[in-house]
């Protein structure tokens, strides 16, 4: 079936590859306009304290300070685009108070004519603060009254679901597993520091600001509600952008919002642009949780019921909080046929910095907790895991409980024994392998993932495709590319759809004056939504050609197909057109027509497909020091139809490195609201002479409601990872390890406390 | 980002007597630079940079080589950390530890820059050269506004990012004494997980001098377990004119840990860090006896 | 603040400069000469992304001033190509699939660049302790060893 394709399946080149491999692409720490400020923020050294004066008087009498912008004149955005839906939730949008909430928040912007100059007036501008009682602890945020983080307290968000019985699904069990598992504050730590934009607002009343942001029309949407601006009259263009992980979900905490007001002060373009301890100590991280799991199975391998706990914690605000919590209970459900299933989550505010979304949102959490369960079931009643995975995992044609969908394409079994062949499982798993000093071992872990968010959040994808006259094709897509080449995979899909040669179809920047409201890019979206819009605008216009072609052919357009850049007469070849020439008559020679053939589609996915993956970890534990070594990674993905196979590939190797920081080597770590490691010494992720061998495994399902069968990959490929890990040392050692980031302390303890 | 300092001048001497007398003229607004790589950087483990207004450029006075002198190797002090690699002088048994903790020093890129003295004189008590140094019994050559003079390399390191330097005194070149072939050396860093590239939780150099299995001089230096790398001498001293055999090494790795006074930090508790100090000791000594006989 | 004329030859074209002793040798490069394509990612000489060549070997742009860099030859990313003809080094990473986000690309081309230089038949070990500095959050690093690799192989060819 590949085969007949001649764009799909293809590894093409990344269409921006030369302007990034040469420099030329422009990011936006590399824009520079004429006139253009340096702001910068100052940031409150408190973890919790009311901000009673600021004093900005010696600051603004430096010659080259233009504006000055504090949290008394501008809104902080505290929610995500699920508030964009009614009035009464748009309120909750924005938080307007003089409360700083963690050590980091910003107080107020300044803009000045050079760096040298804002550096001086922010040391000159002196803050009184009335220092409140912090809390660090999310157990304490839980139970302390007399502190409130916010105003309805210090519980964001709860949420209590129960599907069938679980307290009958106990009693059905023969045994019973219960623990309490801990997980890291990880961060992006995407290579260009998360928080640059430039905000240019024209004496014509028109907000312009390029922002590296993963959702360019949301983004539109906050600036215009916070400057009191329409929509047609706020611009956001996104440049290049170097990595996101989630951390661009948004506008960011004090930086497009501060640099529009500064603008509108000054009709000056504003630049402002986060040092890399900024990124790491004042923008989003990943949830820190806690999660309480009890399991229940018979001895025959039937999980009869789980109960789940979950504390999150997500600092001092929290955007994503309601989507992540959430996340959490439609991964651990979905994958697995588990009958009885309660799931309780909390969120609170703490005083530490903000959490959001991060590669994977909530189930990396939810799956290391989760499959250390089932893996500490599988050795108690002694079955292979991978036995006792395939026995309950939620096979195709089942429903999905929470999404409310019949699962339509599972390649889970497939990455299974796929994975199980290639890293030689049986043999491995049965081996007890290493000497006393080094333990080897291996370790599985499954996932589900979801692709894109429709019905569950505004999830609009669009697209518009314009045919030239020469017979070549300009596609616009909002489709935010931060690296994965979601703007090469969908010209692929367009140039499959039309015929049209795949170097002969452009792709637009991303800019709201000029792309079609799309959600952005999240949730492993965008070769399926995205893909959907393409693919969708591209029928649209390729009908209109053949329209056109009927004219010429003189036959009707069902009887015509597209092959090759031309339109063809089905029973007769020889009566073609190509499209070059059909462009050209119809655009420009023929004045009595002279149409541009476009073809547009809006609308959200059908689905929200699930997508699944299969990681299998080999380790070599030391036990004298509790030194943990990855060896390799087994990773395969069911990613429905790959529509780039080098790019799916480069999601699963770069998500199992992230997977395997996220187990051994990551996470910010706090002292009284500090964070002690905002640095790449400190806070290690992996370099190129630390990585194992990873092999990469496609599987292909199908999907049937996918452009081409695909769905997604982007976060799914570094959420099974740790858990894998986590289950290989148990193999290696016989120890259980139930906090994230693994130390090796940890381990040594447990090998210790073990004997 | 930018840099740290609001720097009035830099300056780039052409002779050893210019650069001290900037160095006494300026005083503790005065710093060094040589590669830069500790110095240039926004975040410093410990050392406060806030009064520096001029730097002092060393690249000018010729001291980038490593050359045999009465027996002696003498390593310039801004020599780069990537020239002790490559140096053939140091491909023999003895020195095979300082081309281990070399190649362990940041990474190939840093240690382009990165000096061999800039190493030391940065004394962060988790410094990689230093323990090789040690162990070596190496000393260093300081030039000041008296002369020039010696210092042990034992009793250079006073502190976190504090040396026996006084002002207007330039490290000048380090010293290695002569060793006999029969040395065995080895030098080990436990790193966190899987990484490469890290600071070390514990590093250890250590240094056998034998006869046949009879011990003639033991060094053992520690690293990261304490505000200094220092030898540890009642470890090594149980060594010394005996018999080796496991389990008086195991009795040293003890003592060796017992010297050592570590703290918490976010790479690892103290009593990890003491623990590790007897493993890494232990593997060291095995590692440099097995070296020895070969 | 005190400023310094200094030159330097960049991508074989010497310009005459008047720097800050503030001015690292990225400031100059980027803000002054306007080659962006060297890259800020950390400021401390941790990330790699503004690794260029500097007589020849890989160096970090951000831990080194200007007033340093007075006389020296520097290479960056835009210097590598001839006209519109890729450098080895840049088609290999296109091929190879070894660029994602793009922002570290640059740094780690200039660190394969110098590497091939030093050691025209590299081994993969040697290529990845080589990148060691380059920090990457994209890739994984499988497809820029690969790709540096393969371009040595093709210089080596091309020699012949």
């Amino acid at each position: 079936m590949t085969d007949s394709y001649t764009a799909v399946g293809k590894s093409f080149q990344r269409i921006d590859g030369i302007d990034k491999v040469t420099g030329a692409a422009k990011y936006a720490t590399d824009l520079r306009f004429e006139n253009m400020l340096y702001a910068g923020l100052l940031r409150s050294p408190h973890a919790h304290a009311k901000v009673t004066c600021i004093n900005t008087s010696a600051a603004e009498k430096l010659p080259g300070v233009k504006a000055v912008a504090t949290i008394f004149d501008v809104p902080k955005v505290v929610q995500y685009w699920f508030f964009l839906r009614t009035e009464k939730k748009k309120e909750q949008m924005f938080l307007h108070d003089n409360i700083v909430r963690f050590i980091g928040d910003p107080v107020l912007a300044i803009a000045a004519t050079s760096k040298e100059m804002l550096k001086k007036a922010l040391s000159l501008v002196t803050v009184e603060y009335e220092l409140l009682k912090s809390i660090q602890d999310p157990h304490t945020a839980l139970t302390e009254t007399k502190v409130n983080i916010h105003k309805k307290g210090n519980i964001a968000f709860k949420v209590n679901k129960e599907f069938g019985n679980v307290h009958e699904g106990f009693k059905a069990a023969d045994i019973i597993v219960e623990n309490t598992y801990h997980t890291s504050k990880q961060k992006h730590a995407s290579l260009e520091p998360i928080g640059t934009c430039v905000a240019s607002f024209q004496s014509n009343g028109k907000l312009t600001v390029y922002s590296s942001t993963q959702l360019p029309h949301w983004s539109q949407h906050y600036l215009a509600m916070a400057l009191g601006l329409s929509l047609n009259k706020v611009r956001v263009i996104k440049p290049f952008t170097g990595g996101a992980f989630g951390g661009r979900c948004g506008v960011i905490h004090g930086l497009e919002v501060m640099c529009s007001y500064l603008s509108r002060q000054t009709l000056q373009p504003v630049k402002m642009s986060f040092t890399r301890e900024e990124d790491f100590s004042a923008t989003e991280s990943r949830h820190p949780m806690t999660i309480r799991m009890k399991t229940g199975a018979t001895k025959e391998g039937m999980i009869t019921a789980n109960k789940v706990e979950i504390l999150s914690d997500t600092g001092g605000y929290g955007t994503h909080y309601i989507g992540v919590i959430a996340d959490c209970m439609s991964t651990g459900i979905g994958l697995y046929n588990i009958p009885n299933y309660s799931f309780s989550g909390t969120v609170v505010y703490t005083n530490k910095s903000p959490c959001g979304a991060l590669r994977g949102y909530g189930n990396p959490q939810m799956n290391f907790a989760q499959e250390s369960q089932i893996d500490i079931i599988a050795r108690k009643i002694g079955m292979d895991p991978m036995a006792l995975k395939l026995k309950n995992y939620r096979r195709e044609g089942e429903m999905d409980p929470v999404l409310n969908e019949l699962i339509l394409s599972n390649g889970l079994k497939e990455c299974l024994e796929k994975g199980a062949r290639s890293c030689g499982w049986e043999e491995k798993r049965l081996r007890q392998a290493g000497n006393d000093l080094i333990k080897k071992g291996i370790g599985l872990s499954i996932m589900l993932h979801g692709t894109g968010a429709a019905r569950a959040l505004p999830d609009p994808g669009s697209a518009t495709i314009m045919i030239n006259s020469d017979g070549t094709a300009n596609l616009h897509t909002a489709a935010a590319d931060e690296g994965q080449g979601n703007r090469t995979v969908l010209a692929q899909i367009a140039s499959e759809i039309l015929g049209i040669e795949f170097d002969n179809i452009s792709v637009s920047e991303t800019d709201t004056d000029i792309t079609p409201l799309d959600c952005g890019t999240h949730g492993s979206r965008q070769a399926y939504c995205g893909g959907l819009s393409v693919r969708n605008a591209a029928m649209d216009a390729r009908q209109k050609m053949l329209n056109h072609a009927q004219k010429y052919l003189k036959v009707e357009a069902n009887q015509l197909i597209i092959k090759n850049g031309h339109i063809i007469e089905k029973s007769n070849p020889d009566n073609n057109i190509s499209i070059k020439d059909l462009m050209q008559k119809i655009q420009i020679q023929d004045m009595g027509v002279c149409e541009q053939v476009i073809g547009s589609a809006s609308g959200i996915a059908p689905a929200m497909p699930g997508y699944y993956g299969a990681v299998f970890a080999e380790v070599e534990v030391n036990t004298q020091t509790g030194r943990v070594k990855v060896i390799k990674l087994t990773s395969a993905y069911d990613v429905g139809k790959a529509i780039n196979p080098d790019m799916v590939r480069g999601q699963i190797v770069g998500g199992g490195v992230m997977g395997i920081g996220f187990a051994l080597t990551e996470g910010l770590q706090l002292k009284d609201g500090h964070i002690l490691n905002p640095n790449f010494t400190d806070y290690r992720i992996l370099r190129s002479c630390d990585i194992p061998e990873i092999e990469p495994i496609i599987v292909e399902s199908n999907e049937p409601t996918g452009p081409f069968g695909a769905k997604g990959i982007g976060e799914g490929s570094m959420v099974n990872v740790a858990s894998a890990i986590s289950n290989a040392i148990c193999h290696a050692t016989g120890v259980r390890l139930t906090e994230l980031s693994i130390t090796p302390e940890q381990i040594l303890q447990s090998i210790k406390n073990s004997r | 980002m930018s840099l740290q300092y609001n720097l009035e001048n830099y300056y780039k001497p052409e002779t050893m007597k210019q650069a001290v007398d900037l160095l006494l003229k300026f005083g503790k607004t005065a710093k060094v630079i040589a590669g830069g790589t500790d110095i240039l950087p926004k975040r410093q483990c410990g050392a406060q940079f806030d009064t520096i207004t001029h730097l002092i450029d060393i690249s000018n006075l010729g001291l980038n080589y490593i050359k045999e002198s009465k027996g002696n190797l003498c390593i310039g002090a801004s020599t780069n950390i990537n020239s002790l690699v490559t140096a053939s002088a140091f491909h023999s048994n003895p020195y095979i530890g300082l081309i281990e903790a070399a190649e362990a020093h940041s990474t190939n890129t840093i240690r382009n820059q990165a000096t061999v003295g800039g190493n030391l004189c940065n004394a962060s008590p988790c410094a990689d050269l230093a323990l090789p140094l040690l162990a070596l019994s190496a000393c260093v050559v300081v030039a000041g506004p008296k002369g020039n003079h010696t210092i042990q390399l034992d009793t250079f390191f006073k502190g976190p990012n504090c040396t026996a330097l006084l002002p207007g005194e330039i490290l000048l070149e380090i010293i290695i004494p002569n060793h006999q072939e029969t040395t065995g050396a080895s030098f080990i860093k436990l790193r966190h997980h899987q990484t490469e590239v890290d600071m070390a939780v514990v590093n250890v150099a250590t240094q056998l001098l034998l006869d046949g299995n009879n011990c003639l001089r033991a060094m053992i230096a520690l690293g990261s377990v304490g505000p200094t790398s220092f030898l540890a001498k009642k470890a090594a001293g149980i060594l010394s004119r005996q018999t080796l055999n496991k389990k008086l090494i195991e009795q040293a790795a003890m003592l060796a840990a017992d010297e050592s006074a570590p703290i918490d930090d976010n790479r690892a508790t103290a009593g990890y860090r003491k623990e590790m100090a007897a493993v890494l000791v232990k593997n060291s000594l095995e590692k440099s006896w097995e070296r020895s006989r070969k | 603040m005190k400023k310094k004329n200094i030159w330097m030859n960049v991508n074989g074209e010497w310009h005459d400069l008047t720097v800050t002793l503030q001015d690292r040798l990225i400031d100059t490069l980027r803000d002054q000469i306007g080659l962006t394509g060297t890259k800020e990612g950390c400021g401390e000489g941790e990330c790699g992304a503004c690794t260029i060549n500097l007589n020849g070997k890989a160096v970090l742009a951000c831990l080194m001033l200007s007033v340093q860099a007075d006389g020296a030859q520097v290479t960056t990313i835009e210097g590598l190509q001839n006209g519109t003809d890729l450098h080895p080094l840049q088609t290999a990473f296109l091929t190879e699939s070894a660029v994602q986000c793009g922002y570290c690309t640059p740094g780690m081309i200039m660190a394969g660049h110098a590497l091939i230089k030093q050691n025209p038949d590299p081994d993969k070990t040697t290529v990845k302790t080589c990148l060691a500095n380059n920090l990457c959050r994209c890739t994984g690093y499988e497809q820029p060893v690969k790709a540096v690799l393969k371009a040595a192989g093709e210089m080596r060819r091309k020699i012949k």
